[in-house]
This record gives structure tokens, C-alpha cells and sequence, in this order.
């Protein structure tokens, strides 16, 4: 819904060098997702990428653009997440549930993002979503050459939003 | 309305949850819900079982939903069922291939009960 405010209009929270058009529609599309699935807001915020380590849900986009789109976040968070979007205790969410959640917050998210991107004219596929829980990880897009990150909070904890492009 | 029954495609559980859940909040009285993970499973689930409405996914392994609405056609069980797509991919020509393929409605993810409501009772009301 295009109605929803955007959580980085404010410049201080948008990464640096990162082009406010992606990281506007990022945040755009997450916090849609965020209002009508979860239940809640999100607003901009910095976060220590660090700390963020817990779970990744990550997807591909082929065509144009071509790349990499993840959200990452503690266990906690994505176990909050999941819980207000099942109506459910976190306590009695089992691991598959969460790694699941998170999943589909990636996918519509991105989804959001690639319709946005067909309606102007870009033609590309997104791959079913992959999640990895863990700890001490990274993540890396091997041909990708450009990123965009973007912030967010979710009832105190981060939630990192990243889209890592193929320029050619 | 009577109580249906219904079937929910969609490779992700938690995503079946929610769209159930939704469709009771939308007023709909919910007799039975099946769930399957795939198009294929629910083609075999569709030959064994008759059901009032189908909700199906469009991006999902083995086989996706617009292949799955393709085939349905050939399932004597699944004539005549409204087939709602509710899915991530919300471009106006995957509206337009979903509704080629056969599907009788289109819900894009994220949404609301409201849009359930607004999609899916007129197509129960509707006489098969």
C-alpha cells in the first residue's frame, strides 16, 4: 500500500552512498508487510550488523535486476515475528515455524519489491526463499557489485534489509 | 452460507495458518480445510477428495500454481471449483496468466481480510 509512511525519509537513517530510490522501496515494501502480516510497525533505526546474526532469509532475483535480497535478524526477533504473525506463543513456536516466517517475510517483501519493478517495466523472477540459522556466518552474493541496506527496528530489536545487484 | 470446504496450496505452513485464519475472519464457516504443499499434491489430494474452494500460491517447488490451475481441468472432482491465486507475484500479467489458466481470483501478499472477503464470497454465492 503505497499509503504507508516511508521509514527512511529521514536521510540520516539511510545508509551512506546507498541511493535513496532502493532503499526507499525496501522500506516501503517492508513495512506493507510488516502493518498488514505481522501486525506491527517497523521503523527506521540503526543496528549493529553484528548483533543482527541469528537467522537469514534470503532469495534471488533473475533478469532485470539480477541479485540477492535478505532480511536478517536475532533468533529473538524472528521468533517474535513469527509468533505475531501465527497469533501464537513464542515459546511454542518449533525452529521449522520460524526458519518458515521468516521465509515468507523475504519472499513477499521482495515480491512487493518485484512487482513495483515489473509495473515499471523491469522483467525478473524471484527464486523460492532459503533460511539459515546460525551464528558467525556471512553471507556473500558473488557476482554481485552493488548493495543497499536498510535498517529497521521490530519492537527493539534490528532487522536488516538487503539487496546486493548485478550492475551488468 | 453453509460451511465449505476448502484447500489451501502454499509450500510455506505458516503462510497456510494465516490464509486460514483469514478466511474465518472473513465470515467464512470453514467445514473442513485440507492443505498441500505443492501443486502436485494437491492434484493427487483433488482426485481423491471433493472441496468447495481452492486458495493456491503461485511460486512453489515441484510444481507451481499456475501449472497446477492448468491442470485441474482434468480433475472431474475440480470442475466447476473457484480457484483464488494468492501470491507475492502481483504484476498485472501474472494477474493476467492466472485468469487465462482458469483461476477466478487474484489476492496479492500481503493482505488483508478484507481483501479475502472481498475476492472470495462472491465467488461461494456464485451457483456450480
Amino acid at each position: 500500500m503505497s499509503s504507508a509512511p516511508s521509514p527512511v525519509s529521514n536521510p540520516e537513517a539511510a545508509p551512506k552512498g546507498a541511493p535513496t530510490a532502493w532503499c526507499d522501496l525496501i522500506a516501503l515494501a517492508a513495512a506493507e508487510v510488516f502493518d498488514i502480516m505481522v501486525g506491527a510497525k517497523i521503523t527506521s533505526a540503526r543496528c549493529d550488523r553484528q548483533k543482527q546474526q541469528g537467522v537469514t532469509a534470503m532469495l534471488g532475483f533473475a533478469g532485470i535486476p539480477c541479485g540477492v535480497f535478505s532480511v536478517r535478524c536475532s533468533w529473538m526477533a524472528a521468533t517474535a515475528i513469527a509468533a505475531r504473525m501465527l497469533g501464537a506463543e513464542p515459546s511454542t513456536l518449533p525452529v521449522e515455524q520460524v526458519c518458515d516466517a521468516m521465509g515468507e517475510i523475504c519472499n513477499m517483501v521482495a515480491g512487493s519489491l518485484k512487482t513495483r519493478l515489473s509495473d515499471a517495466g523491469a522483467g525478473c523472477m524471484i527464486s523460492i526463499p532459503t533460511v539459515v540459522r546460525g551464528i558467525d556466518y556471512e553471507v556473500r552474493c558473488l557476482a554481485c557489485d552493488s548493495s543497499f541496506s536498510v535498517s529497521m527496528e521490530f519492537e527493539g530489536e534490528g532487522v536488516l534489509f538487503d539487496l546486493e545487484l548485478q550492475s551488468s | 452460507m453453509a460451511s465449505i470446504r476448502a484447500l489451501i496450496v502454499d509450500d510455506s505452513s505458516v503462510m497456510r495458518k494465516i490464509v486460514e485464519r483469514s478466511l474465518r475472519q472473513a465470515g467464512i464457516g470453514l467445514d473442513q480445510v485440507l492443505e498441500a504443499g505443492n501443486g502436485s499434491d494437491a492434484l493427487d489430494l483433488l482426485r481423491r477428495q471433493k472441496v468447495d474452494l481452492v486458495l493456491s500460491d503461485i511460486n512453489m517447488p515441484i510444481m507451481d500454481g499456475l501449472e497446477f490451475v492448468r491442470q485441474l481441468g482434468g480433475v472431474e472432482n475440480a470442475r466447476g471449483v473457484p480457484v483464488v491465486m494468492i501470491t507475492t507475484e502481483g504484476s498485472e500479467s501474472h494477474v493476467v496468466e492466472a485468469i487465462a489458466c482458469g483461476a477466478r481470483g487474484y489476492i496479492r501478499k500481503p493482505f488483508t481480510t478484507d481483501q479475502v472477503k472481498e475476492h472470495v464470497l462472491p465467488l461461494l454465492e456464485l451457483p456450480r
